[in-house]
This record gives C-alpha cells, structure tokens and sequence, in this order.
C-alpha cells in the first residue's frame, strides 16, 4: 500500500508531507519477486529519461577522461569508475535501484564493482556465460573468486548485477539474453581457468572461451526460451549473473553503452588475500579498492569501504524507511 | 569563420598535443570522421579538454551534449564554432 511518509520540516518548523514511502514506491512487488525468484531476472525499469541518458554518459565520460583520482591506471580492465567518477557515484547508489536489490537480497547491501560495457558498432556478441564467485583467470593455469560467502543467506540471492542502458539496447544495437531459470542448475564450471585470446573468434566472452567451461559440451540454449531484453537509454535490468545470459552484437553504425553494477551483502568477502588483480591481460594494483554501502548497515567489516568516493564527495546510502 | 578556417584550426591544435602530434592539416581537410585521424573517442574529450582549456582559459566548459557530436569532422567543426560563440556570447549576470 502506498502512503505518505512525514519526512521533515518546512521553514517555519511545521512537519510536512513531502514524499512517498520510497521502500513501498520504488521496491519490487510481490509478484516482481516471484517473478525474479522463476527466472534469474526483472526489468526493465526506468532509471533516466531516454533523452537524459546519454548526457548523463557523456557526463561520466568526461569525469573519466579528467578524473585526477584515478583507482588505477588500466585501459583494459574497465573496473571502478564509480569511485573517482562523481556521476556514477550516483548511479550506483540510486533509490531506485537500491529499493529493488532489497527487496531481493535484503537491507544491507554493499556494490563492490562496476563496469563499463561499450560495444562498438559491428562489435561482436557476448557469449554464453554464467558466474557466481565473478572468477578471474590470471592465466590458462591460475584462476581465483573475487567473491567469498561467507553465510548463507534467507533472502532470495546474494548476488545481484544492474545493467542500465546508456544507449538504446535493442536487438540490433546487442542487448542481453537471459536464459529463464537457468540459475537453477550449473551449466558452466566458471572455477576452471581458461586462457584470454582476443583476437580469437571463439573467444566470445571478452577475449576468453567460456564455452570451455561447459559442463556438458552437447548443450545448447533453447531459442524458444531465451529472452531478449530490450531496453531503451536510461533503463535497467537486474540478475544474478548464475542466470546464463549472453548478447546479441551491435550491427548498427552506433555505440551500445551500458554500465554494470555489481552487489553483494557485506558478509561476502571481496578479493580476499588479494592485492592485485590479473584480467585481460593485465593487472591493477588494488590499493585504491573498497565497496560502497549502499544500503543499510555492515556488521561484518571484513571488506575496505568507502565512505565518500575519491574526488572526496559522500556516497548517498539509502534509508529503506524512506527517510 | 567558416568551415575550412575551424579545420585548419583544429589541424593546428592536433600538432600541438602528445597523442595527435602526427596528424597533418591535409588528414583533417579530408577526413570525414574523428576515427579516420586514428582518435579514440576518449582521446578526442581530451582533446577538446586542452582545446578548452587553451583557447579560453577553462572559461567555457565541456558540455556533454558536445560529447555526442565528436564522432565526425562536421560535429567537431560545430562544437569548435560553439565554443567560439560561447566565448563571444556576453557574461550572464
């Protein structure tokens, strides 16, 4: 049920009526949480209007190419930006958003890493894949989880990814593919390491062959099954990377530009014992690393966090009653 | 200033700068994209960053609506002449 929430005081001190309940308004639905609970994933939501959205990249984009803070100085591993980026600073921690991830994992919630996934015209799909621990594969020997649970958990998952549309992610210009309740079972052994190939055709899956992984090498994906979701700039998806998700290539003159964020309770341990990090052919000093609450209250500590991002500005954590 | 005037310009400022150094007046007369002077598209905001910067003193700031229009030579001669105009335009109070 929605209903106003007393949320502050006007100038003359009276109390005033200002907004909705953000946790009623902007959270899942039962039937949302059912519907998640089926397939692995839900949306898409609107985060920014169509037209806004792609300012609001080019906005980012000129952080990122100014930014004196730098978290590391790779051009390869595309990891982070959210923390010396003041404009992702906010997406990452935007209500609607957040509301969603609690209505799914609970309240307290830290995001512990984000991408940027840009695709350029005539770039090639993603393949197949499926992850939980979000492994990194040093080499064709070496691989280990980013990602330790540490509990388990009586919320629904502990792992969830938002991907919001930058860019209009039709099925011309590579948008997701989700496989419905393929979370359910392990298709893919992501614990094995592969190598990283880019130039490979085969390696489909950001320069690896995640094909490799396949714990049956007869499977193939049910077309009649698979679903495409489309999403206009400035719309998001959420799911749990274990749902086996893929992407069509870009086969339009223009960019697809989207931007992950990845959460977790603050009881996962995030590269533990790590102090660097080997992916796609490169390697990041983790100095600069540490999640962001998000959401609610870490009573764990077992994770660096930041409070404010790099550039020195607070990150804004969400109160779950809304105030 | 007309179209070739902005060219020759930005062929000047493109000497000038690390990474476009190599970069002839003749390539920007003829190139039809950002992509056929080998600039990536972070590149060219950097770029465009120092354009600012030395043409008028960090006085006029990267829009992000520019940001868009800096993938052909047509859309970075109108953000140059923006940014001329923007110069030119008188102090809001």
């Amino acid at each position: 049920m929605v209903h106003l929430d007393v949320i502050g005081h006007d100038e003359e001190g009276i109390q005033v009526a200002e907004t909705m309940n953000e946790t009623t308004t902007l959270g899942l639905t039962p039937e949302q949480v059912e519907s998640f609970k089926e397939n692995g994933f839900i949306g898409p939501f609107d985060l920014y209007p169509e037209d806004e959205a792609p300012l609001i990249w080019n906005q980012a984009l000129i952080e990122m190419v100014t930014s004196r803070n730098k978290p590391h100085n790779s051009t390869v591993i595309n990891y982070d930006r959210h923390l010396d980026c003041d404009t992702l600073s906010r997406v990452v921690t935007e209500p609607a958003i957040v509301h969603k991830l609690a209505s799914l994992m609970g309240d307290d919630i830290i995001c512990w890493k984000t991408n940027v996934f840009e695709k350029n015209p005539g770039g090639d799909g993603t393949g197949w894949h499926q992850v939980e621990t979000h492994m990194l594969y040093e080499s064709e020997t070496v691989a280990y989880p980013s990602i330790r649970y540490t509990e388990e958990t009586k919320a629904v998952t502990q792992e969830l990814t938002v991907w919001t549309a930058f860019s209009n992610a039709d099925k011309d210009h590579a948008c997701l593919r989700f496989i419905p309740g393929s979370h359910k079972k392990w298709y893919y052994d992501e614990t094995k390491p592969i190598g990283y190939d880019v130039q490979s055709k085969a390696h489909s899956f950001f320069g690896y062959n995640f094909s490799e992984l396949q714990l049956d090498k007869d499977w193939n994906p049910d077309d009649s099954k698979i679903v495409d979701m489309e999403m206009k700039a400035g719309q998001f998806v959420i799911f749990v990377a274990k749902c086996v998700h893929a992407s069509y290539p870009n086969i339009t003159r223009d960019k697809r530009i989207a931007f992950a964020g990845r959460y977790v309770p603050p009881s996962a341990k995030i590269y533990e014992n790590r102090d660097t990090i080997t992916a796609f052919g490169d390697t990041i000093d983790l100095d600069y690393y540490g999640t962001v609450l998000v959401s609610g209250e870490d009573r764990y500590g077992y994770n660096r966090r930041h409070e404010t991002n790099m550039n020195g500005v607070p990150f804004r954590k969400v109160d779950r009653n809304g105030r | 200033m007309g179209a070739d005037d902005y060219r020759r310009t930005f062929a000047e400022f493109l000497a000038t700068q690390p990474m476009t150094s190599d970069v002839t007046y003749e390539q920007v007369a003829t190139a039809k994209t950002r992509d056929d002077l080998g600039i990536s598209s972070l590149n060219m905001i950097l770029v465009l960053v120092n354009y600012l910067k030395e043409r008028t003193n960090d006085t006029v700031a990267l829009r992000p609506e520019w940001v868009s229009r800096l993938t052909d030579m047509d859309g970075i001669v109108s953000v140059l002449r923006e940014i001329d105009a923007s110069m030119a335009a008188p102090a809001r109070a």
